[in-house]
């Protein structure tokens, strides 16, 4: 099953996003690699979808963004959690597991 | 994103998008290349993983542009549906958010205009108004005499201090004669304001003394206008109320000060700068540096102090303000005679000295007993008047003023220069009016008469500030009135309204209507008038401080304190009784489920 790639289920992007920036301050390519890299290589990220993901992110107030230089030595945007962030994980993050369960419970009863 | 950076920052955000997104392909690339795809494969392939560029952009711009939009759409649905469910609580605090922003917008333009704006001197801050009191006279903050100046001038205690008074005065130029507002003043007062003078010079120490030849200024406005601007008018002469007086200065145009006037001219003296009661000249003084006003007030109260001193070892001294009158006065202006007699032809230049006083001096000085053939001293005491007739009190100096005791004698016998005519008519003042300027004119061409007015227009310009001041008073306690009630309704109908739930648990379990309403009002009832008892209390409590602050405005006033609250009292009741009732009304079973 590893190889096999799984598109990501509709708004969990967000949630992911703000997961990886909860590690600390990290750049957009950096967030889909290590996506990719802790999913291993399950989950897929779309550039098409990351971008404008992290500027919805960031204008609803729950990402901060500043440049300085990246381990390359070159400029790049590096994004924060904010506390509003890190609140918004938090509830998307036990909204999710509630999900989770309880689809994980019909889906043993139906054995 | 805030919509100022939308605004302004767009073009600078783009550049940054650029940025980010070009990282992220040459970080790909790297990758490739490191992986072991050739270097100009690895570029091609990160871009063609990538995908659409310029969509991703489109779409990252687009989070941006609808991003600030969206909230406030939001927000407006958010509030319109508030708005639907509470109209009447929703309209509540919309006029309490207008009328409280209107309120301390029109504040603020009158603090601002009176109080912040600075004073067009340098250093106005240090410009200070010294004011007398005489406590006989009930005079209060009044204005101050020549020896008051000397006085002031002499101790030291300011830096520089003038007096000054504003006038009418006739200006002839080319053998016209116009009527002009003048201002005369010591050289202390243009010194305290730091004028420079556009051309030639202010006055000098030795030109502020009272003097039958002033020397004068004129304002550059005045000096373009009907002197053309002459250069060799300084140094020149004017023809001010027929007398030539000589121009030492131009006061540049920027200096201007209250009454506007065209001239200033140096003390003129009018024979009566003696009497230390005589106060009628406004005073302006400069602080020294570093001294405060307090301590600048404590110098003062000595200085009147040593003078009242000097005062007292002139035993039998009665004060009173002397007024030279016509025999006819008293009639033209309709004031009744109490005792005695009014003046006559008699009492001339070579008959014995007489004199009338009015109730207010008769009671003051001898307590209701009959003061006609006592005899008073004025001034510095060396004559003495009897006195023949006692009249009723009046307003001399505006409504506001209480009637001070008051002293008339014969202008025959105490001649003044500068009069007051009162004509009384049966029929039209104006026609009057101007009767009497020819008449005056036909008699000495060079005396105008003019401030021609009726007894109807100096009431209204006495009442004018005073109506002004109540007007404004008036309104911004009407406005407090509707805000306290806007307010006070909201909080308790909120209150109520939010004891939906537990007043259909009581109806529910059996309550009757009327003794669940009773219950609610009673309760709101409590909490207003505690609100409103604390309220009077602070209201007596800041009663001295409003004193202060009004000029002769009553501050307590019995109907204003006994209406406001039964009308908050009132406001609070049905504040209560209208949601309590809709409350009590409605079907238990939803009022259980109300939220």
């Amino acid at each position: 099953m590893p190889s096999e790639k799984t598109d990501l289920l509709q708004g969990t992007l967000d949630m992911l996003i703000l997961k990886v920036v909860a590690l600390g301050p990290i750049h957009g390519y950096a967030i889909s690699q290590r996506i990719e890299q802790i999913s291993k290589d399950v989950l897929q990220v779309q550039q098409g979808s990351l971008y404008p993901a992290l500027h919805r992110l960031q204008s609803r107030g729950w990402l901060r963004a500043e440049w300085h230089a990246s381990e390359t030595g070159r400029d790049a945007k590096f994004y924060t959690l904010t506390k509003a962030g890190r609140k918004q994980l938090e509830t998307e993050t036990a909204q999710w597991e509630r999900l989770a369960e309880a689809i994980g419970l019909i889906l043993r009863t139906a054995e | 994103m805030h919509w100022f950076d939308w605004l302004f920052r767009r073009k600078s955000l783009d550049r940054q998008l650029d940025a980010e997104l070009a990282f992220h392909i040459e970080n790909r690339a790297r990758d490739l290349a490191r992986s072991g795809v050739p270097a100009t494969e690895a570029g091609r392939r990160a871009r063609l993983e990538f995908g659409g560029y310029e969509s991703v952009k489109e779409d990252c711009r687009d989070v941006r542009r609808w991003q600030p939009a969206e909230e406030l759409f939001k927000d407006l649905r958010y509030e319109l549906r508030v708005f639907r469910k509470t109209p009447a609580f929703s309209l509540a605090a919309i006029g309490t958010l207008a009328l409280g922003i209107g309120a301390c917008t029109s504040i603020f333009t009158v603090v601002d205009g009176v109080l912040l704006r600075p004073l067009p001197y340098p250093e106005p801050d240090r410009l200070v108004k010294p004011l007398t009191k005489n406590p006989p006279l009930r005079i209060k903050n009044g204005p101050a005499s020549y020896p008051d100046y000397l006085d002031w001038r002499d101790s030291g205690v300011f830096e520089s201090v003038g007096i000054y008074l504003t006038d009418n005065a006739v200006l002839s130029t080319g053998g016209q004669s116009e009527r002009v507002v003048i201002t005369m003043a010591t050289s202390g007062v243009l010194s305290a304001l730091r004028v420079r003078p556009l051309a030639g010079r202010i006055f000098t120490a030795a030109e502020s003394q009272p003097s039958l030849t002033p020397v004068v200024m004129l304002t550059e406005r005045t000096w373009r206008r009907r002197f053309g601007a002459d250069p060799k008018l300084l140094g020149g002469a004017i023809e001010l109320n027929g007398l030539s007086l000589t121009v030492v200065g131009i006061l540049p145009a920027s200096f201007t000060v209250e009454g506007d006037p065209e001239v200033w001219t140096s003390l003129i003296s009018t024979g009566d700068e003696t009497p230390r009661d005589n106060r009628y000249w406004s005073a302006l003084a400069r602080l020294r540096i570093g001294v405060t006003l307090r301590q600048t007030g404590v110098q003062l109260d000595q200085i009147s102090r040593w003078v009242a001193g000097e005062g007292n070892s002139r035993a039998g001294f009665l004060q009173g303000i002397s007024q030279s009158v016509t025999p006819d006065y008293f009639a033209a202006l309709g004031v009744p005679l109490r005792l005695g007699r009014t003046f006559s032809a008699r009492d001339g230049d070579h008959a014995p000295l007489v004199a009338i006083v009015n109730d207010e001096f008769a009671r003051q000085k001898f307590a209701h007993r009959n003061p006609i053939g006592k005899r008073i001293g004025v001034e510095d005491g060396k004559e003495t008047l009897e006195i023949v007739g006692v009249v009723g009190s009046m307003k001399s100096g505006g409504l506001q003023e209480s009637s001070p005791p008051q002293i008339y004698v014969p202008m025959a016998q105490k001649p003044v220069p500068v009069l007051a005519a009162f004509l009384r008519t049966a029929g039209d003042p104006a026609t009057l009016g101007r009767t009497a300027q020819q008449a005056i004119l036909s008699v000495d061409p060079d005396v105008p008469a003019y401030r021609l007015r009726t007894g109807d227009q100096l009431l209204g310009r006495s009442l004018a500030r005073r109506r002004l001041l109540m007007t404004l008073i008036s309104s911004f306690a009407a406005i407090a009135l509707v805000l306290a009630s806007l307010g006070l309704y909201g909080v308790l109908a909120y209150g109520v309204a939010q004891r939906t739930r537990e007043i259909g648990i009581r109806m529910a379990l059996g309550a009757a209507a009327g003794q669940v309403l009773a219950g609610v009002v009673r309760q709101g009832m409590i909490v207003a008038a505690v609100g409103a008892l604390a309220g009077l209390a602070g209201a007596l409590a800041l009663t001295p401080v409003l004193k202060d602050a009004l000029y002769n405005v009553s501050p307590l006033d019995a109907g204003v304190l006994l209406l406001a609250p039964p009308a908050l009292l009132l406001v609070a009741l049905l504040a209560c009784a209208i949601p309590a009732r809709r409350a009590a009304r409605i079907d238990p079973v939803l009022a259980l489920r109300h939220e």
